[in-house]
């Protein structure tokens, strides 16, 4: 098991989320069932460890859909790698009848 | 479009506020973080369709999450800006991580009061566990406190001490001084400051409308000067006050002066009709000055003594005050005095023979014995709180073991060792917290019902509150039982690797040796520490069963008991005396209810002079000459006490001055003195050369306390009686206080100007005399039920929780075709086993800490074979039935549904 420290709850649940294709906080939210100030502060945690990467959505995009720009987040090699590893270190505690944590990791 | 008017202006704010927000960002990521969060509210309020926190309450959530993202981003920056820099002057790394401790623990309390909420019953069970050991040790330090432990109101009253005679070959430590032996202590001593004495004084004020009866001391000056407390008014005693012939002047207590004059601020200077002359009052005390050395006097007068009291060697009287030096210990000013003594022994050989003396502080005259009962009490009461903290403990194992699997989870999303512990100690402190609030509750009324309950026996409890000091015992008490019932198991738990449950998942029914383990030490600590405490309560249930038995030698129903006062110059010779007080009983017998009455100098149960015998012609058989207590009495008084005629007669009406001197016997004293022949006839002394001949004996009556053994009494005619107080008793054929009315009409119309007091039932007196065991023996069998209680819920607990884990054992012996007793007596016999060592573990603990309690009881030995017998029964019985329970589940497993859980 690596040294390094691990996403913690919310932290898996949001790199689970970018991973199945979920990019900016209102939708990560919203599919991780998380509030605001966990979402955002979270992101930047990631951000800061280079679990995840963040970039403008190009301005051309935001002016035809008649909308602010977004702040888009992605998944980094780094971060995959952390996942999978807590992901099966969940997995051996055999998970299924974990209800709250399935429910929390947005099982999708 | 109108419909999208509200969300623009929703948009407006929304965004104004976040723009305000963004105001906590360091600007170089200001720009950046404002973009995000206003493209985000866009989102949000223009299509809140997709999000389901497009109402109200989720946009104020919402921007309450913008401000703790921008929180976030502003402490992010100052420590990545820390981290760059080489010599950061405020975030050191010490700092920085204090910080972040904090900022998890408040973190892990939020966490913690979120999941007792999702327990309300554990959560509940254990905060009042906890209260009611909190709660009991607070209210109970409170009195400690008050009474104890609470500097008394004078400055540096550490220095303050009372001056005491001893007479060696008797024992006694506390005798009063003599005039003449204070003289000589007082003028050769080198330790002390101030020395002085008092004497506690029968006063009656005739004043007001009618003749009040008040506590009073008589007190040279140097007593006030030694208390060194200044007077609310007027001025404290001088030195010129205190001669033969001197005015007659008199300080009043803050109480008495509120009462009886008003509150009257020009009291200085205004007359008192004070025992039948007249006092000038030149002084008020303030009401913190407390007086308890001796009753609580309410005024004070010089004692002026005579010429022959101020020389007397004999006269045994008077109650040295004194303050120590500065830097003057105790055995410093002890060694000082008994220097004197014994040159005071050597130079008056007739006078002073065997004596020292005690200086005792102050305070532990005020409080008396006292100390002993309260401490003991305290103790108690901090073995209450062992068994709570060690049944919360027992009950927050069951808890570790059922959230193993949470707690592994949270381990493999990355949180640390030392993470998750500090996670379960936020718990523990939460609960702590609110089982020391409901404490501090329970304590403040428990310290009321104490003091109801309590008969009085107490000095000092008008201070007894829930102060400063009380609180942070109650804080303390509560952290120590936190350390104790989380950190215990929370360290046990912390041994097994957290690792290993990750690889055992799945099975989450396995036991941990260690867990169990700890959980049967607890039980069987429970027990024990209860069995400690039901021996207690029982030695203290038998002595009072036993005192109760007791029979005090008088007949104590429908007797009715009051105090007349000496009534001054008027009865100086004995002949008015006896003329007043025949007419006063022969009055009080004309009222139908009445069928006897009597006088006396000493009622039963009360502190009665033992005076020097010497039987005619016998020389004292070991060099030491014996005692007999003193009572004078009227002729009924025998009658009234229902007190039986062994051999000769009674003392009669004829038995006056004048006649030949006789006394009556009590059987003691004639088993005593004259074991093998007729005391009828002897002649014998009482303290004077006056020869006394013995007319009759009557039966032994215990006149020092029902636990009292009857020590002998000489029983002399009241005719003979010194001038002072006495007691009239009245025997009535109905309810003693249907006759109160009478005694205070006849009293009146014989002298308007004598006030009775102390008026009482033999019966009450006699049940004051037992209050203070049946007190202890209530307050000991509350404890004991307490603890039973929590340790037989103790036992039940640690059974429950084995039998859950063996489920799948029983399935499979069930299964295998194991008799449902057989399955019953193994869970039984688990019980058993554990009550067994705690009765192996507690007895002998009970019988040490017995020992110490061995002057509470009566006639009781410490190691009372049917008390331990009986606890040895009830501990089995309760065990058993606390057993009962699990097994009977464990015997009627359903062995497929148990395999299943597999």
């Amino acid at each position: 098991m690596s040294r390094r420290k691990k996403p913690g709850f919310a932290g898996t649940a949001l790199l689970k989320a970018l991973r199945s294709g979920h990019r900016y906080g209102l939708d990560l939210m919203a599919v991780t069932d998380l509030p605001s100030g966990t979402v955002y502060p979270q992101l930047g945690r990631l951000e800061a460890r280079g679990f995840v990467r963040a970039e403008w959505e190009s301005e051309e995009v935001a002016r035809a859909e008649a909308r602010p720009r977004r702040r888009y987040y992605e998944i980094t090699e780094c971060g995959e790698e952390i996942l999978q590893e807590t992901l099966a270190d969940l997995r051996r505690l055999s998970l299924d009848d974990e209800k709250p944590a399935r429910a929390a990791l947005g099982d999708a | 479009m109108s419909a999208n008017r509200p969300r623009t202006i929703r948009l407006r704010t929304c965004t104004l506020f976040v723009t305000a927000v963004s105001m906590l960002i360091p600007s170089t990521r200001r720009a950046d973080w404002l973009a995000e969060w206003k493209g985000e509210l866009w989102q949000l309020l223009k299509h809140p369709s997709n999000v389901p926190a497009g109402k109200l309450p989720g946009i104020l959530s919402f921007l309450g999450g913008a401000i703790k993202h921008a929180l976030w981003e502003r402490q992010h920056f100052r420590r990545t800006r820390g981290q760059n820099t080489i010599a950061p002057s405020r975030s050191n790394p010490i700092q920085r991580r204090a910080g972040s401790i904090l900022a998890s623990l408040a973190q892990d309390i939020r966490y913690a009061s979120r999941q007792s909420l999702k327990r309300p019953a554990f959560a509940l069970l254990v905060c009042t566990i906890l209260a009611l050991g909190i709660g009991a040790n607070t209210a109970l330090f409170s009195v400690v406190y008050g009474v104890l432990l609470r500097p008394l109101p004078y400055p540096d009253s550490h220095e303050l001490v009372t001056i005491w005679w001893q007479n060696t070959d008797r024992g006694w430590t506390h005798n009063a001084l003599t005039a003449a032996d204070f003289r000589d202590l007082r003028a050769e001593n080198e330790t002390f400051e101030a020395m002085g004495f008092l004497t506690p004084v029968s006063a009656t004020i005739l004043s007001g409308q009618h003749p009040q009866r008040v506590a009073a001391h008589a007190v040279t000056p140097e007593v006030f000067a030694a208390t060194a407390v200044p007077p609310l008014l007027g001025r404290l005693f001088l030195p010129e006050d205190d001669v033969p012939g001197a005015p007659s002047v008199a300080i009043l207590s803050h109480g008495l002066w509120q009462r009886d004059f008003g509150s009257d601020p020009d009291i200085i200077g205004k007359t008192v009709r004070l025992n039948w002359g007249h006092y000038e009052i030149v002084g008020v005390m303030p009401a913190e000055f407390r007086w308890t050395v001796w009753g609580e006097p309410q005024l004070w007068f010089p004692p002026r003594l005579n010429e022959q009291q101020r020389n007397s060697r004999t006269n045994h009287w008077l109650i040295g005050v004194g303050r120590m030096r500065d830097g003057i210990e105790l055995a410093q000013a002890q060694v000082d005095l008994s220097a004197i003594v014994s040159r005071l022994e050597q130079a008056y050989p007739e006078s002073n023979t065997a004596t020292d003396i005690t200086v005792e502080k102050i305070s532990t005259t005020m409080v008396g014995d006292v100390r002993f009962t309260l401490w003991l009490i305290l103790g108690g009461a901090g073995v209450i709180l062992l068994i709570a903290s060690a049944n919360v403990a027992s009950l927050y194992l069951s808890q570790f073991s059922a959230r193993r699997r949470e707690m592994a989870v949270r381990a493999s999303l990355g949180a640390g060792r030392a993470r998750l512990l500090r996670q379960l100690l936020a718990e523990s402190i939460l609960f702590a917290a609110a089982g020391g609030a409901a404490g501090l509750v329970f304590a403040h009324i428990g310290v009321r019902i104490f003091l109801a309950l309590e008969p009085g026996n107490l000095p000092r409890t008008e201070g007894i509150t829930t102060n400063t000091e009380v609180l942070l015992f109650c804080m303390a008490v509560t952290a120590a039982s936190c350390v104790f019932f989380a950190l215990v198991p929370a360290l046990v738990s912390s041994e097994t690797d957290l690792k290993s449950s990750l690889n055992a998942a799945g099975h989450s029914n396995s036991q941990r040796p260690s867990s169990i383990r700890l959980k049967n030490v607890l039980a069987v600590v429970q027990m024990a520490t209860s069995v400690v405490l039901l021996a207690g309560a029982g030695l203290l249930m038998r002595s009072f069963s036993r005192l109760q038995q007791v029979d005090p030698g008088f007949e104590v129903e429908n007797v009715l008991m009051a105090r007349v006062p000496q009534g001054g110059a008027r009865y100086q010779n004995a002949e008015d005396r006896v003329r007043f007080q025949d007419e006063l009983i022969s009055r009080i017998e004309r009222d139908p209810n009445v069928l006897a009455a009597a006088a006396t100098t000493e009622p039963p149960l009360s502190m009665t002079p033992q005076i020097l015998f010497a039987v005619e012609g016998r020389e004292p058989v070991d060099g030491q000459q014996p005692v007999v207590s003193r009572l004078y009495v009227s002729p009924d008084y025998f009658n009234v006490l229902g007190m039986s005629l062994l051999a000769g007669r009674l003392l009669n009406k004829d038995d006056v001055d004048g006649m030949p001197r006789v006394a009556v016997i009590s059987d003691e004293t004639a088993r005593r003195f004259w074991p093998d022949e007729d005391p009828l006839g002897a002649v014998f002394t009482l303290g004077s050369p006056t020869r006394l001949e013995v007319v009759g004996v009557v039966s032994d009556l215990r006149q020092y306390g029902v636990r009292y053994r009857p020590f002998p009494a000489a029983f002399l005619p009241y005719a003979q009686a010194p001038a002072g107080d006495y007691h009239v008793m009245v025997k009535t054929s109905s309810v003693p206080s249907t006759v109160i009315p009478t005694l205070r009409a006849v009293v009146h119309d014989l002298d308007p100007e004598l006030a009775i007091y102390g008026i009482e039932t033999l019966e009450d007196r006699v049940a004051e005399n037992v209050a203070n065991t049946k007190f202890l023996m209530l307050l000991g069998t509350a404890f004991a039920l307490i603890a039973t209680v929590l340790a037989a819920t103790g036992i039940y607990g640690v059974l429950a929780y084995s039998v859950s884990q063996r489920a799948r054992e029983f399935g499979i012996r069930t299964a295998l075709g194991a008799r449902r007793e057989l399955v019953l007596g193994s869970v039984l016999y688990q019980g058993i086993v554990l009550a067994g060592i705690a009765v192996l573990v507690g007895l002998p603990l009970a019988y040490a800490i017995s020992r110490t309690m061995r002057r509470m009881l009566y006639e009781i030995g410490t190691a009372d074979p049917m008390t331990f017998g009986a606890i040895i029964v009830l501990v089995f019985a309760v065990s058993i039935v606390a057993c009962y329970l699990p097994a009977a589940r464990a015997a009627s497993s359903d062995p497929l549904k148990a395999l299943r859980i597999e």
